[in-house]
Order: structure tokens, then C-alpha cells, then sequence
């Protein structure tokens, strides 16, 4: 910590001395938004371990603050975000989605704070994606993430983007408490899960980045060290429960995409390695889009995404041998109806999750989302299988300020 | 007599015949002296109010903000950020439009801060559920399509010519667009008509309240939108509008949308 506090000193020490000069007279644009958001979640079995209730009422708070100079020079970002669950204590809890500083110097870009970021192409597994911790108690597709602390060095050039990442502490995962649901037989807290580096959370994380669109193909390579994010998942011991851990890690990456007409096809993989583990994992397909269906506006749009990893049974995603096969309509009106239809199939086990979404605008400044999570015939080889009675039904409403 | 009367013939004829040639290459060189007046503004930044109607006359608002960078031998690149509805505050498309074959698209997502590339050959489909298609919304490239003058005339003291433009794209909505060129002012456009895949008139699109800026380019503050077909309309109207504002390629990648 004090080291990476002194580089942020110092980072903003050499900014103040470049603004006492030019910028005094600088104009910002600051800008606050807001939303609000009610969220019922019913579990329509009942849970299969004691103390599991079937209803769930929450509300989130989420606000952003942006301010930015008005040459585009400098920007800071303040973005919280805070969830009262009267059901799920582990629920109940706030983070710091995002909160930094960004400095712009012609094709160099230089951030302090706290950020996330997103690395990837696939829409069933993000294998790639590894700066941030997921927001686990969010909901179980990993979409949601925890900041992270970060100094992050951006190059922008002709032979693509350069980037570098010191990350001085990492996150561990949240699960949810024993009234909840998606949990594991035995209820694990957040410190349950140990980091196998004598430094914990303070052993420091480096990333580098590099990618580049040539003309129909976008191509990005990338590698980590440090603390991993996703628990390393070494069995299952009735006496014990699951045997987690957070290794110290290297992972290589590289995602692929390539866009023709309505085609995209992806492909993103992962090789990572560490004291107790080495594995490979990718995830593979295609996206197509019928745009304008019968001139009548709307996009239905085709995702099928086949993933291996290697780790198999003991893949922490579940994800090992799956196939996903998806619909997406956005009708393209004035509300901006969108529905998503998918399941996510494994080709061996047989296990299968659908999930249905459906988003609408309700007046000027309300949003409806509707969810629902089933899952079918789970192998009891699964990590999901400690979740085979977790059906949920969910909706969301939401204000926006 | 019969000679003369071949002769008045085949000068009829041939006035019938030759305006095919005449007829593109007229329109093409209204169409480049339309593009070429735009040529030099560089960049330009600009806010807009697109109102949607429809047919029971309810309006819904949208705000974006735009910016557009003139890159030499292709066709812009431009960035768009959706200030409202509300609930997609922050999304950002990019776009690299080219003179030939498909666009570079990529939109920016803040909630899973995610920049995805998207299939840009979608040219028909509306923009934000208004009467816009994208095909609309993208930078005017002369290359993009085949051209047929019909007629021109004074209307009050200005000249207008009247010429028809056929998308060269088979993905685009329209069979024909009959535009208006105003040729005593720098050759601006001052109405289109959209005509769809069968042949049947779909919309017209006014361009008003036009300024001058710079001394130089003609930008209309107000476009008005009228789908013929569905009564429904939309009107884009800009404030702000300024040229050469401090921006550069760099500004334009897809690193940049993420903020």
C-alpha cells in the first residue's frame, strides 16, 4: 500500500505543477447521475439447505459523477454503488465501482484509482477478463464487478494499443449467507477463502494488454501475474467442503474477433498456470444478426458459443464441455424493448441452465427487467449441483436520475 | 419536308437518348459539388434533440452529443454519446464510415464497461426507435451511390436541381432518393425523398434553419423527418455547432469510449 499510495503522491504532485500553469482558467463539465432500483428475486423451490428463504427484497443505489475539463485533458470518475437485502445479509453490502483520475497526453493515457475494466469478446464466458473480482451476491452470470485499485498506462499507436497495469490489492469473492441462495452446502465468508501468497490481498498484480483492429479482424493479446481472481477449485470434501484458494497465477490471453456483414465470429483463450494447477480453456462461435426483420425495425440476433476448459470438474464456472445457444431481439422502438432467450447446454453431463431476459422503458425515466434462471437435469458432477434448486424468477425496477 | 421532319426526329430522339449519360453525369457532378463544399471543415462538435412523434402525436425526447473528425480519402470518423433516455446515459457508438463496403462500428456499454464491435451492415434498421434509419445517420460518401439528374429550375431566386441517387448498396432500404440541391447556396441539400425496396415513397426528410459557418459550411439546425407510410416523424435539431475543435485521431479509438 504505502508504496503504490507514494506513486499516486507523486503522479499528483507533477499534475498540480502542470495545471498551476495552463489550466487554472480551465472550464469542467460535471455531471451527476443516478439510479434507483427496487429488485424482487422468488426462488420458486425451496432451498435445499436449512435457513434458505424463497423471497428476496432489495434495493440499490447507484450514482455516477463525472467531471471532465473541457479540452478532454482531464477526468475524474466517481461511481459507488450500494445494495440493502432484507433476506441476505451478505447481500446487504457497497462497493466502489469506480473512482479515479484520468489524465490524457496526446496518445498516452494515464489512470489512478479505482476502475473496471472489461477484456474479452465472448457473451456465455469471460475467460479473458481478469482485472477485476466479481460482484458474486450480484447474480451468478459474473457480470457484475468489483472495483479495482489500479495504476493503468495506456499507449495509443499505429501498431495498436499498449497497455500496462500495477494492481496492489486484490478482492476476494463474496457468496451469499446462509439465509441465501446459490450458496454451497456449508456457508463460506468472504475470508474463508485464503490467498496462498504470504502478502494476501497486498501481493501485487501486474497485467499488460495489447490489441489492434485491422480491418475486419480486432485482435487482442494479453498476460497477468499476481493473485488470482477466480477461487482455485481443488474437490469437494464432505468433512471439510469445498477446498478453495487464491493462487498466485500467470495467464496468458488472447481474444479474436472478426466481423463480416452480419457475421462475427470470437474466440477467446486462456492458458493459466500456477503451484497447483495448469490449464487451458476457450470459448468459441458466432454471432449473426438479421437486422430490419420485415422492415418492421426490429434485430433478432443468433449467438451460439461452445467452451472447453480444461480444468473439467473441477472448472470453478461450471463451464467445461457447454455449449450456449441464444436469441436476441431488440426491437429497435422508442421504449428500447430488448429479450434474450438462451441455455447454456453441457454437451457430457447434460446439465442445463436457461435463461430468459426481457428489458423495456416504462415512462421517461423508468426501466422493467424482467429474469428467469432455470436450471435442468444437473449432474451431481457439478459445482452447480449445490444449486439445483435455485430457480429464480426476478424483477427489477428501476429510476433514473 | 419528310428529311426535316427526320431530322427534328432524330433530334428528338436523341434528346431522349443522350440525358442518360448527360443525366449521371450531371447528377454526379452536383453530388461531388455538394461533398466538395463540405471539404476542410476538419472536425465539429455538436448537441442534438432528436423528438420522436407518433401517430397519436406523443413525443419522446433523446439528447445526444456528436463529434466528427474529416479524415482525408475516407469517410469520417465520429463519436456518439447518449446523454438520454436516462437509462442509457454514457453509451458511445464509434463509427468509421468508408466510401466503399461496410462501416467500422463498436458501442460502448458503461454498465460492464465493455466496448463490443458490432455488425455495421444493419443499414436499414431505425436509429433509437425514431424514423432515422442508420443508413441516414452515416456520413454522405459520393461513391456510395449511382446518380441521375432530372431537372432544374429557379425557384423565387435560388436554382434548384432535382437528382435522383440509387444506393449501390444491396443492404440499404431504399430502391431511389430524389434530393434537392439548392445550387445558389453552395449546393446544400434542402430535401429528400425515400423511396423503399418496392419502389413506394417511405419518407421525406427537410432540411431548415440552415447557417453558415466558418464563412464557409452550410449546416442545417433543424432536420425534419416524415415517414409517409407509418404518420410517424422525428426531428433532429442541433445547438452548438462548432468547427475545428480540438480533436484528433487519437480522440477516436476505442480505448477513448471507455469513460
Amino acid at each position: 500500500m504505502p508504496k503504490f499510495l507514494l506513486i499516486v503522491c507523486v503522479f499528483l504532485l507533477i499534475n498540480n505543477l502542470v495545471w498551476s500553469q495552463d489550466t487554472l482558467k480551465k472550464k469542467w463539465e460535471v455531471d451527476l447521475s443516478a439510479e434507483l432500483e427496487l429488485e424482487n428475486q422468488y426462488f420458486t423451490s425451496k432451498g435445499l439447505y436449512p435457513n434458505q428463504k424463497d423471497y428476496f427484497l432489495s434495493g440499490a443505489f447507484k450514482p455516477t459523477l463525472k467531471i471532465n475539463s473541457a479540452d478532454g485533458k482531464h477526468a475524474f470518475k466517481v461511481e459507488p454503488f450500494v445494495r440493502g437485502s432484507i433476506q441476505d445479509p451478505n447481500r446487504t453490502h457497497w462497493d466502489v465501482r469506480q473512482a479515479y483520475y484520468q489524465r490524457k497526453l496526446k496518445s498516452w493515457t494515464i489512470t489512478v484509482g479505482v476502475r473496471k475494466v472489461f477484456w474479452g469478446v465472448a457473451e456465455s464466458n469471460h475467460l479473458v477478463d481478469i482485472i477485476n473480482q466479481t460482484d458474486a451476491v450480484e447474480g451468478i452470470d459474473g457480470k457484475q464487478k468489483l472495483g479495482q485499485p489500479m495504476l493503468q498506462i495506456s499507449k495509443n499507436s499505429k501498431l495498436g494499443n499498449f497497455e500496462f497495469f500495477y494492481l496492489p490489492y486484490s478482492r476476494r469473492i463474496q457468496l451469499s449467507s446462509k439465509t441465501g441462495r446459490y450458496r454451497f452446502p456449508v456457508v463460506l465468508e468472504r475470508e474463508d477463502i485464503q490467498f496462498r501468497s504470504s502478502n494476501k490481498e497486498w501481493h501485487p498484480s501486474f497485467a499488460l494488454r495489447w490489441s489492434k483492429t485491422a480491418d475486419d479482424f480486432s485482435l487482442g493479446l494479453s498476460h497477468f501475474y499476481g493473485n488470482s481472481r477466480e477461487p482455485l477449485f481443488l474437490g469437494f470434501n464432505p468433512a471439510t467442503g469445498l477446498d478453495l484458494s487464491y493462487p498466485v497465477i500467470n495467464q496468458s490471453g488472447i481474444d479474436i474477433q472478426y466481423n463480416k456483414d452480419a457475421w462475427i465470429l470470437k474466440l477467446e483463450s486462456i492458458y493459466r498456470t500456477s503451484t497447483f494447477q495448469d490449464f487451458i480453456a476457450f470459448t468459441s462461435g458466432f454471432e449473426y444478426t438479421f437486422g430490419n426483420v420485415f422492415d418492421k425495425g426490429a434485430d433478432v440476433g443468433i449467438v451460439a458459443e461452445y467452451t472447453y476448459d480444461s480444468r473439467r470438474e473441477l472448472t470453478f464456472s461450471g463451464l467445461d464441455n457447454d455449449v450456449f445457444i441464444g436469441t436476441r431481439i431488440a426491437l429497435n422502438d422508442d421504449k428500447s424493448t430488448d429479450c434474450l432467450i438462451g441455455g447454456i447446454f453441457d454437451v457430457e453431463k447434460g446439465t442445463t441452465l436457461y435463461r430468459v431476459e426481457a428489458s423495456r422503458r416504462v415512462a421517461k425515466s423508468y426501466k422493467i427487467a424482467l429474469k428467469a434462471n432455470i436450471l435442468s437435469n444437473v449432474s451431481d458432477k457439478e459445482i452447480l449441483y449445490n444449486f439445483r434448486s435455485d430457480d429464480l424468477l426476478e424483477m427489477k425496477i428501476s429510476k433514473f436520475f | 419536308m419528310y428529311n426535316l421532319k427526320s431530322i427534328v426526329a432524330s433530334i428528338l430522339f436523341s434528346s431522349l437518348t443522350l440525358p442518360a449519360s448527360f443525366a449521371q453525369d450531371r447528377g454526379l457532378e452536383i453530388a461531388q459539388n455538394s461533398d466538395k463544399a463540405d471539404i476542410g471543415y476538419k472536425s465539429s462538435e455538436s448537441e442534438l434533440q432528436m423528438i420522436l412523434t407518433n401517430k397519436q402525436g406523443q413525443t419522446s425526447i433523446n439528447l445526444l452529443k456528436n463529434k466528427t473528425l474529416e479524415v482525408p480519402n475516407d469517410g469520417d470518423k465520429s463519436i456518439i454519446e447518449f446523454n438520454s433516455p436516462k437509462d442509457v446515459k454514457g453509451t458511445k457508438t464509434l463509427t468509421y464510415t468508408h466510401k466503399s463496403g461496410d462501416d467500422d462500428q463498436w458501442i460502448y456499454l458503461p454498465a460492464v464497461t465493455r466496448v463490443k464491435r458490432i455488425a455495421s451492415s444493419n443499414k436499414s434498421g431505425p436509429f433509437m426507435g425514431s424514423e432515422f434509419a442508420f443508413e441516414d445517420l452515416s456520413s454522405f460518401e459520393v461513391e456510395k451511390y449511382t446518380y441521375k439528374f432530372i431537372s432544374e429550375s429557379m425557384v423565387g431566386t435560388e436554382k434548384i436541381a432535382i437528382v435522383e441517387m440509387d444506393p449501390k448498396d444491396p443492404k440499404s432500404g431504399y430502391t431511389r432518393i430524389i434530393g434537392k440541391f439548392n445550387l445558389s447556396k453552395n449546393y446544400r441539400v434542402e430535401e429528400l425523398e425515400f423511396y423503399d425496396r418496392k419502389n413506394e415513397k417511405l419518407k421525406t426528410l427537410t432540411y431548415s434553419d440552415y447557417k453558415l459557418y466558418n464563412n464557409k459550411y452550410f449546416r442545417a439546425n433543424a432536420l425534419n423527418m416524415v415517414n409517409h407510410q407509418s404518420g410517424k416523424k422525428t426531428q433532429l435539431l442541433f445547438t452548438n455547432y462548432k468547427f475545428g475543435i480540438n480533436l484528433s485521431e487519437n480522440d477516436l479509438t476505442e480505448d477513448n469510449l471507455k469513460n
